[in-house]
């Protein structure tokens, strides 16, 4: 009879955690999980409150929280999605927090064996590189900006081995060895330490730098609750727990690397790479 | 005779290869992972809550879908109701359908007049485990109905006309007759329910979310992982699904007894 | 007694109108007819599992049209015997005793009493897959009548069974009726069992029930043509009365010539100028020994053997008439064939008793 108590407890209790409502519903790029975990753990000992966070790929919470209609912070891991959430009126926009900065990098294999030294380098024939779908991600968008502001998309466009369609696979994707060079962020080598190794771009070559928002949903039923924890996010406290996770937490440290480079905005396709060509 | 040898030896070979492919894909794992991580991943709360989720609901899945399937299945096989040709191609669709298709769709119904006085007055399902349930039973059940219908079609119903000639209701001809007969094709639904279920990765996180030590099952920790590009913890959590799932054939076919021959 | 009235049902493409039935307590009732005419709708529909459109049915009065197949008690035991694989031969046989709400071991004496009778004590705790078609047929029985139904419906029950096992089985229900007298309607399609089994035996034809009657009235008086052709009437031929009194019938046939046919109450009333069907079996053929004369109210046919099939028992020969395409099939046993001589070629000639030959209007 134990065991079977103990079986009926636990299916029990788990339908019970239901009845424990959380107070905070986080929408949140994957990408940020593990600095975010963190840092809403603490918060919510420090609220006595309950903080759920939903994490997917920036685009698809995006659409969770559109369709349901519920959550309080939408949490992307880069500015476009912002742009995307502010146009379709879900997000109120006044509450916007830049929380950490983007800068494009060139990486490569853990101790560069294909010794990439510059943007260049990367139409150097034998050399494999990816960078993400241009249509579905950041990275991917800034990458391809970066090879036309350089005047080298026609040239180096076919070249492109994989297509990934979310950031952390473009990471990944170099990370396991199937390409040689991806056009990453500054903080994937932090995510594979020891497989990736950063390449910095000349800043004269880098157009714009995307930086990580986080906004309070229009949908929140806490929005008090929902700001304090927004500023909670950009407090020194959190701000470090980025920082141990590799991001670039201060305007002033990111413009170090692209002094003349935009902030966010948006860039358009060429007419070439746009759907449907 | 030799043109059947010929024929035998390549529908083994053939057999053998699509085994032993997937068995690679399996061991292919261990090329990632070391033991020590594995018994790191034991100890992770994190992962036991994972684990623990997907085989309480994936089970809890399967008990629901076996008490709507049988009847269900059963009404298709025999009875004459009418539309029974339209009712039984839409219990095709949802299994041609992408999972992820599915759970938007919950969500939007969710989201509706009728959802939100459900999740208002009935049970909370967005974001909460019964969600996970919901959507689970909803992909899995489609394909129990199948299963069983496909098998009441092969009961003769003359039994069923012996034991009413002998006095026996509709019912009870159908516990006492039908039911027994029909041990190996439940166990079947049983069998493809949880494997299914357990398995179900896009309509579940889709209406239940990625929320760690909440709606966090297993697949949706391999996601999870591999988003995080955590390649060590993503092949541990494969391991952890294969085992479960293996664990899950086992049981069942330890369960089913010889087949029943009939006329 | 059973009773049926106008019944008419529509299931699928199968239609049935204005049946008529009537069975009496303990009467063996057979109803005989090629597959395929709906007689297991019919027996189905009796036992309640479809709807009438029209009709009733009644059991000792009481009217049952409505009423659902457990309610009904009648016992239906069909083609393929429905033993149930899952349970033992002693739970198949009291199966039906937990709808009477009798308890099991309340149950098990009457079993055992019946399956003595049935011959099947030592195979109670066997399950029927294990079993041979006769000891399966005769759990089905015991299932079927340990629960004394007012009616048992038994559907073409020996159409799955070995010959030799068949004919045991035939003797085996006639007189397991003879000790129980249950009343019961068997279907089938094969007439020798009909003639074995039946006290009353109906032919169902065409969606119709041509003739019923005790069995020698029907097999050998069969009343239209098709009832013959079922019968195993094989040399059927059109004829046109030409003369008519008391005693006799006088056909002509083409080909053949003038048949004379003994009259009796079942042709009374077949006239001069009328056309009809006449036919006889093959057996009734006489073949006569080359030299022996006949006289024309023995109705001699000349002709040649044409062709001979040696079977187990008897042989078939093909005569053909005359000159006409036309031919007889003969049936005769062994012996006689070696008497006579047959070869094929032969000429001979024939005589067609004039007590066998029936005839028919339609």
């Amino acid at each position: 009879m134990n065991g079977y108590r103990k079986i009926f407890f636990s299916v029990f209790s788990l339908f019970i955690s239901y009845h424990v409502y959380a107070d905070l519903l986080i929408f949140a790029g994957s990408a940020v999980k593990p600095p975010l975990d963190e840092i809403a753990k603490k918060y919510s000992i420090q609220c006595d409150c309950k903080i759920n966070v939903s994490y997917g790929g920036s685009g698809f919470v995006l659409s969770q929280m559109e369709l349901s209609e519920r959550g309080d912070i939408y949490f992307p891991a880069s500015p476009d999605f912002m742009e995307k959430a502010k146009k379709k009126k879900i997000v109120l926009p006044e509450t916007e927090k830049k929380i950490a900065y983007l800068i494009p990098v060139i990486n490569v294999q853990k101790g560069n064996p294909k010794g990439i030294k510059t943007l260049a380098d990367l139409e150097k024939p034998g050399i494999r590189i990816s960078v993400g779908n241009p249509q579905s991600v950041c990275i991917g968008l800034y990458a391809v900006e970066i090879m036309e502001y350089n005047g080298m998309l026609d040239r180096i466009w076919n070249k492109i081995a994989v297509s990934v369609e979310s950031c952390e696979k473009v990471a990944a994707v170099l990370a396991i060895g199937t390409v040689d060079a991806i056009v990453g962020w500054n903080v994937f080598e932090k995510w594979h330490s020891e497989r990736i190794g950063t390449v910095w771009l000349n800043p004269s070559e880098i157009p714009r730098i995307a930086y990580i928002p986080v906004v309070v949903s229009k949908f929140s039923k806490n929005r008090d609750l929902a700001l304090k924890f927004i500023e909670f996010l950009g407090s020194e406290y959190s701000l470090e727990i980025f920082r141990n996770n590799g991001y670039i937490t201060s305007e002033i440290e990111a413009r170090k690397y692209a002094p003349s480079a935009k902030l966010g905005g948006e860039y358009n396709l060429p007419e070439k790479l746009m759907p449907g060509r | 005779m030799k043109g059947e040898r010929g024929f035998n030896f390549s529908i083994s070979v053939l057999v053998v290869l699509v085994v032993g492919f997937y068995i690679l894909l399996f061991l292919s794992s261990f090329a990632i992972v070391s033991f020590g991580e594995i018994k790191t991943a034991l100890f992770t709360p994190d992962i036991r809550f994972a684990v623990k989720l997907s085989i309480v609901t994936a089970a809890a899945v399967t008990v629901i879908s076996i008490f709507i399937s049988v009847p269900s299945a059963y009404a298709l096989s025999r009875l004459n109701i009418p539309l029974k040709g339209v009712l039984d191609t839409f219990i095709d669709i949802p299994i041609a359908l992408s999972p992820v298709a599915i759970g938007a769709m919950v969500l939007m119904f969710l989201n509706t007049h009728t959802g939100r006085w459900v999740e208002e007055n009935v049970l909370q399902f967005l974001f909460e485990i019964p969600g996970i349930i919901l959507v689970q039973a909803i992909i899995v059940i489609p394909l129990s109905i199948r299963i069983l219908k496909s098998h009441f079609d092969t009961v003769p119903e003359s039994y069923e006309l012996v034991a009413r000639s002998l006095g026996y209701s509709r019912t009870a001809s159908f516990i006492y007759v039908v039911l027994p007969l029909s041990r190996n094709a439940i166990l079947a639904a049983m069998l493809t329910s949880f494997a299914k279920a357990l398995g179900e990765f896009g309509a579940t996180v889709t209406v239940a979310g990625a929320i760690s030590n909440k709606t966090q099952t297993l697949p949706i920790s391999i996601f999870l992982s591999l988003s995080n590009a955590d390649l060590n913890m993503t092949f541990v959590l494969i391991m952890f699904l294969v085992f479960i799932a293996l664990l899950n054939m086992v049981l069942i076919r330890a369960l089913v007894g010889k087949g029943i021959k009939y006329d | 007694m059973i009773e049926i009235e106008s019944l008419g049902l529509k299931l699928g493409e199968f239609t049935l109108t204005d049946f008529n039935l009537k069975i009496k307590d303990g009467e063996y009732y057979v109803l005989l007819g090629p597959s395929g005419v709906g007689k297991t709708i019919l027996l189905e529909t009796i036992a309640g599992f479809h709807k009438l459109r029209w009709g009733r049915i009644l059991i000792n009065g009481t009217d049952v049209t409505h009423m659902p197949p457990e309610k009904r008690d009648i016992a239906f035991v069909p083609q393929t015997l429905g033993l149930f694989p899952h349970l033992t031969v002693e739970e198949n046989i009291i199966f039906g005793a937990k709808a009477k709400h009798i308890k099991v071991k309340d149950a098990l004496p009457d079993a055992k009493r019946f399956s003595g009778i049935m011959g099947i004590s030592s195979l109670m705790k066997r399950f029927p897959h294990e079993l041979s078609g006769g000891e399966r047929q005769r759990i089905a029985l015991a299932r079927a009548l340990i629960i004394k139904p007012k009616l048992l419906l038994l559907d073409e029950p020996l159409s799955s069974v070995d010959p030799p096992v068949r004919n045991q089985l035939q003797y085996f229900i006639k007189e397991l009726h003879g000790t129980l007298g249950f009343t019961s309607l068997h279907v089938t399609h094969d007439f020798q069992e009909a003639f074995l089994l039946g006290d009353v035996v109906s032919l169902l034809l065409n969606g119709k029930i041509q003739q019923t009657g005790k069995k020698n009235e029907i097999y050998f008086h069969p009343r239209t043509r098709d009832a013959a052709e079922f019968l195993g009437f094989r040399n059927i031929f059109q004829g046109e009365v030409i003369k008519a009194d008391e005693t006799k019938l006088c056909l002509m046939t083409e080909g053949i010539g003038n048949i004379w046919i003994e009259r009796n109450f079942r042709n009374s009333e077949i006239t001069v100028g009328e056309r009809v069907f006449w036919g006889i079996r093959p057996e009734e053929i006489r073949i006569l020994r080359g030299d022996t004369k006949s006289e024309e109210r023995n109705n001699p046919v000349s002709g040649k053997i044409i062709n001979l099939f040696e079977k187990a028992f008897s042989h078939t020969l093909i005569f053909k008439i005359g000159a006409t395409d036309n031919h007889f099939e003969i049936e005769i046993p062994h012996m006689a064939y070696r008497k006579l001589q047959i070869t094929t070629g032969m000429a001979a000639t024939v005589e067609l008793s004039v007590e066998r030959i029936w005839v028919a209007r339609k």
